[in-house]
């Protein structure tokens, strides 16, 4: 232990060391020269003799060094002082390694963290494998993911087996009033939903069933965020009343900062299970459940699908066609994103991949133009293993350098990813440089380090190291083997390239051709306000007509205004219901076979505020009253499913929604609008009017003549004139609102066009190094040639088709590699095959285009080359 | 250079250096040199101590511990390191005296049998 210390103080005394012995030697040696002399020998033979007996000085110097410090170690210092003093010597090529690195490094390091926090860190739950989501499953449509039925939920639950426990949940809202109106969206769960999460509250409790009782206050468990948002992060706030719209509710608890709730949600409360859920009336739940120890996933999913089929039995109108399914939470989470991930992450790795190619064959290049000074220190007595490890120690020094650059350029880029809040990935927010990336980082530093050491050793044959001395370095064609590499690497990163160019160039059209996609309506210059009208304070119907037709006929009123309209539920909301309907006159359908349409409610201002045709018929009038005949509107796909080859105006349906048993009369025919997606064809539509089917939560559509933004206050002050306790669940533009949609094709794309242009970068800085280095080698060559009376185009000739030669076999593998990795793209693009011809022709295109660039810079080079000068120079 | 082999020369045994310098310098503390001089002239010049070797194991002793070096005035007036033992030496010393003694014995029983 002592002597390590003692190791210790010697390294750090190491000069002293060193003058020590070599005084101490030199005494010994005139010492010895004195009693030599003393014995009758002359001076000069004395000293002669003394010095054979010492031997070598160094190393009798070397050997008593040694004792202090392990050789490997030495000569690690040794190599690193070396592999410092050499980059010192040659800032360009070091600088170009450092900087492909930290590119590199800082992109896939950034990426790496999104990947991370996206798809390799579990759900933060506690036996998280265990938890499942369950959905109702109707065939027939191929809905495979459809909110539940709280009767279906309970049988469930009362007959399976393979759960311990499940949980059922529905969306909520909560209007706090007090100084700061506000609407807060949360969930209604079932009391034992954080148990079956494994979650407890960090202060104050969760749901007990008393919560649940009769005459019970209203109870509220809130999130970490809302809490310190909203109350200031008071812990004496739990078991205080809060005033809301309904009463006062009491806020019982508090979830901790890292518990992740199933959604969005900022508030809890808990779900009366009463009997009447056990009548089945609707589908609007989600299903939690944790399995019991060591049933499977598959398992539960087969015994809950045995459930469904008895209860498709027993209820056969509203269960025909459904049944049940089992995913486990994680995938759910993350499954949609995985293969965008997945994707993601192995164009990240082509990125390092080329990043590393580059480096790897600067140092080719660099090793090749040293190659008469390691033939050198090889005859010196360097062993082949000693000169490989230094250049492996370069290359960790390289590494190193790189990767600490990389990782500042990390922090920077994964804020910069953070903060393009252009998407819709979950947990996104939960995105940090955190240690495993960083590892992650190091690791990838380590790896490259390694792989700039074997290219080098791949040039470095026995007679590589002899060559130089025999012949001079440097000259006309050497090391043609060597060169082939070199070009091999440059075709392997254009080839790489290619690909990433490819799949970038393919999201990017096909995101195109979704925004180019007509929705049906014009989303341009229209204001969007989403409202709630309480049910207490507007329970006639006549009140919610009275107060909606005020506000729209006041906003009408503003200027800058154009239109305005009114409707429920609107396009590309990400929700509209639907339910089945007949046809008057026609045979009662099978169950389970009856059509479906979704539905709206909608002034009659609506469809012309929206900028959708009206095709046929009338639109809904301020005559479509209450007391008036019952009619509705559909759009071109309800009318020619139902109806084909017929008029559908003057048609009668019965549709299974608000007043069940009255009989519809269609009354007009509108065109489609997309409202599940850009991509998703229009699916059948009824419009109900406002006046016969009023409805609390109503969109105002407001069209105006520009900037409708800038509306937003006015339209808000006049709804505030009208009721001042009425909060503003949202107002945006409809533009802003389409652009969410496409939000989860945007931000790989973007990843992915970032990735491309990396690469690209790389490739050109690879290809320009490649040929700088053969220019420079072969400058006596075109000297000798111009000399010779070759002309300008002919050098150029000789030296672009050098790099091209590889760009093009690159280029070739490239769309062949294309061809085949495309095709994981398919479920991301919009009308567009991932083989799509004109994408790899222009990203063929591109790289023939940069890659000339490149190239042409050292070409330039070669024709300013002065013949009388290189000559010379021999 | 042609001098002739001492035929009373003898190999160390591996270790023994280490005994030999601890031994000299229980003595009294001495230089490098005078530590070579002093083993050749006990033993009758029978073992010569390379500097390539001395100078190793006098590091080794220093690195163990077991014994320390400083610089001082000769007797000639001259700059020497002058090295001496430690506690730690002196102990060191002890034990490897009585295991070579035992060595000795052994080896002795072995090559000369009563």
């Amino acid at each position: 232990m002592s002597s390590f210390f003692r190791r210790l103080a010697h390294l750090i005394g190491r000069r002293r060391f060193e003058a020590d012995l070599r005084d101490e030697l030199r005494f010994h040696e005139e010492m010895a020269a004195e009693d030599a002399r003393h014995l009758g020998a002359d001076a000069t033979e004395a000293r002669y003799a003394a010095q054979r007996r010492l031997g070598n000085r160094a190393q009798v110097g070397e050997a008593a060094r040694a004792v202090w410090s392990p050789p490997a170690l030495d000569h690690l210092f040794q190599d690193l002082r070396y592999a410092i003093r050499g980059l010192h010597r040659q800032p360009g090529y070091a600088a170009a390694a450092i900087l492909t690195l930290m590119l590199a490094i800082g992109a896939t390091t950034a990426l790496f963290s999104v990947l991370d926090a996206v798809l390799l860190r579990p759900l933060p739950y506690p036996g998280a494998d265990r938890l499942v989501q369950v959905w109702e499953h109707n065939i027939k449509r191929d809905k495979r993911e459809n909110v539940v039925s709280p009767a279906n939920f309970l049988d469930w639950r009362d007959r399976s087996r393979g759960f311990a426990e499940m949980a059922i949940y529905t969306w909520s809202s909560v209007a706090l009033t007090g100084s700061s109106p506000d609407m807060v969206y949360g969930k209604t769960v079932s009391t034992n939903y954080f148990t079956v999460l494994g979650a407890r509250p960090m202060l104050g409790r969760g749901f007990v069933p008393d919560d649940t009782l009769t005459g019970a206050v209203r109870a509220l468990v809130v999130s970490h965020a809302m809490w310190t948002s909203r109350f200031g992060g008071d812990p004496t706030i739990i078991g205080k009343p809060i005033p809301t719209r309904e009463g006062a509710a009491l806020l019982v608890g508090v979830m901790p900062k890292e518990f992740r709730a199933t959604g969005t949600e900022e508030y809890w409360e808990p779900w009366t299970m009463r009997t009447e859920l056990r009548t089945r009336r609707g589908r609007y739940a989600m299903v939690i459940g944790r399995l019991k120890d060591g049933v499977a996933v598959e398992e539960a999913d087969r015994e809950l699908k045995g459930v469904a089929k008895a209860l498709e039995t027993e209820h056969t109108a509203f269960n025909t066609g459904w049944t049940a399914r089992v995913v486990g939470l994680e995938q759910q989470v993350t499954g949609k994103a995985r293969p965008i991930l997945l994707l993601l992450a192995g164009a990240i790795a082509s990125v390092l991949l080329i990043a590393c190619v580059n480096v790897a064959n600067l140092k080719l290049g660099q090793v090749l133009a040293r190659r008469t000074e390691l033939a050198v220190r090889a005859a010196l007595g360097a062993s082949r293993s000693r000169i490989m490890r230094q250049m492996l120690v370069e290359g960790l020094v390289l590494a190193g350098a790189g990767g600490t650059l990389g990782v500042l350029a990390a922090v920077a880029g994964v804020r910069a990813l953070v903060n393009a809040k252009v998407t819709q990935i979950p947990r996104l927010e939960e995105v940090g440089l955190d240690l495993r990336v960083l590892g992650f980082a190091v690791v990838l530093t380590a790896l490259a380090g390694i792989a700039f050491g074997l290219a080098p050793a791949l040039a470095l044959r026995e007679d590589a190291l002899r060559q130089p001395l025999s012949r001079r370095g440097g000259e006309t064609g050497s090391a043609p083997r060597a060169r082939r590499l070199r070009g091999v690497l440059v075709a392997v990163q254009v080839a790489l390239s290619l690909m990433l160019l490819a799949g970038a160039g393919l999201t990017v059209r096909s995101l195109r051709n979704l925004l180019r996609v007509d929705p049906g309506f014009d989303p341009r210059s229209v204001l969007t306000i989403e409202l709630d009208l309480p049910g207490e304070a507007y329970a006639r119907a006549e009140q919610q007509i009275g107060f909606y037709e005020t506000l729209a006929g006041r906003v009408r009123g503003l200027p800058g205004v154009v239109a305005v309209g009114m409707v429920n539920f609107l396009p590309l909301r990400g929700f509209t219901p639907a339910t089945n309907f007949s046809v008057v006159g026609r045979p009662e359908p099978a169950p389970g076979q009856a059509p479906v349409t979704q539905l709206n409610v909608a002034d009659p201002d609506y469809i012309g505020a929206m900028g959708t045709p009206l095709l046929e018929g009338r639109g809904l009038s301020p005559g479509d009253r209450l007391d008036s005949p019952r009619v509705i509107l559909v759009n071109e796909t309800f009318a020619k499913r139902s109806f084909p080859g017929a008029s559908a105006v003057g048609q009668r349906v019965k549709i299974a929604y608000a007043e069940p048993d009255s009989v519809l009369t269609i009354v007009g025919v509108v065109g489609d609008m997309r409202r599940d997606g850009l991509d998703v064809d229009p699916s059948p539509l009824a419009i109900y009017p406002f006046r016969q089917f009023p409805f609390g939560y109503m969109t105002l559509v407001v069209r105006a003549v520009r900037n409708p933004e800038a509306l937003a206050p006015a339209v808000k002050a006049e709804i505030a004139a009208l009721d001042g306790a009425l909060p503003v669940l949202s107002a945006q533009t409809l533009e802003s609102r389409i652009s969410t949609t496409t939000a989860d094709r945007r931000y790989p794309m973007l990843l992915l066009a970032l990735l491309a242009a990396l690469a690209v970068v790389l490739s050109a800085i690879g290809l320009y190094g490649v040929l700088a280095y053969l220019v420079g080698q072969r400058s006596r060559e075109i000297g000798v040639r111009r000399a010779l009376g070759a002309t300008s185009a002919s050098i150029a000739r000789l030296v672009l088709g050098e790099g091209l030669r590889f760009v093009l076999a690159g280029v070739g593998a490239g769309l062949i590699a294309a061809l085949f990795t495309t095709r994981f793209l398919d479920n991301l693009l919009y009308g567009l095959s991932p083989n799509d011809p004109i994408t790899l022709a222009l990203g063929a295109v591109t790289l023939i285009a940069v890659a000339a660039g490149a190239a042409w810079i050292p070409a330039r080079r070669a024709l300013r080359v002065d013949p009388a000068v290189t000559l010379r120079e021999e | 250079m042609a001098a002739p082999r001492d035929p009373l020369r003898v190999e160390l045994l591996p270790g023994t250096l280490d005994l030999l310098i601890l031994k000299t310098l229980s003595i009294q503390p001495m230089h490098g040199y005078g530590i070579a001089g002093h083993i050749g002239r006990l033993s009758a010049a029978a073992l010569k101590v390379e500097e390539g070797s001395l100078y190793p194991a006098l590091q080794r002793l220093k690195l163990k511990g077991w014994v320390k070096a400083e610089w001082k005035l000769s007797p000639t007036k001259r700059r020497a390191r002058y090295y001496s033992l430690t506690p730690g030496g002196r102990r060191q010393l002890a034990h490897e005296v009585s295991a070579f003694d035992q060595l000795v014995a052994a080896v002795r029983s072995v090559v000369r049998p009563a």
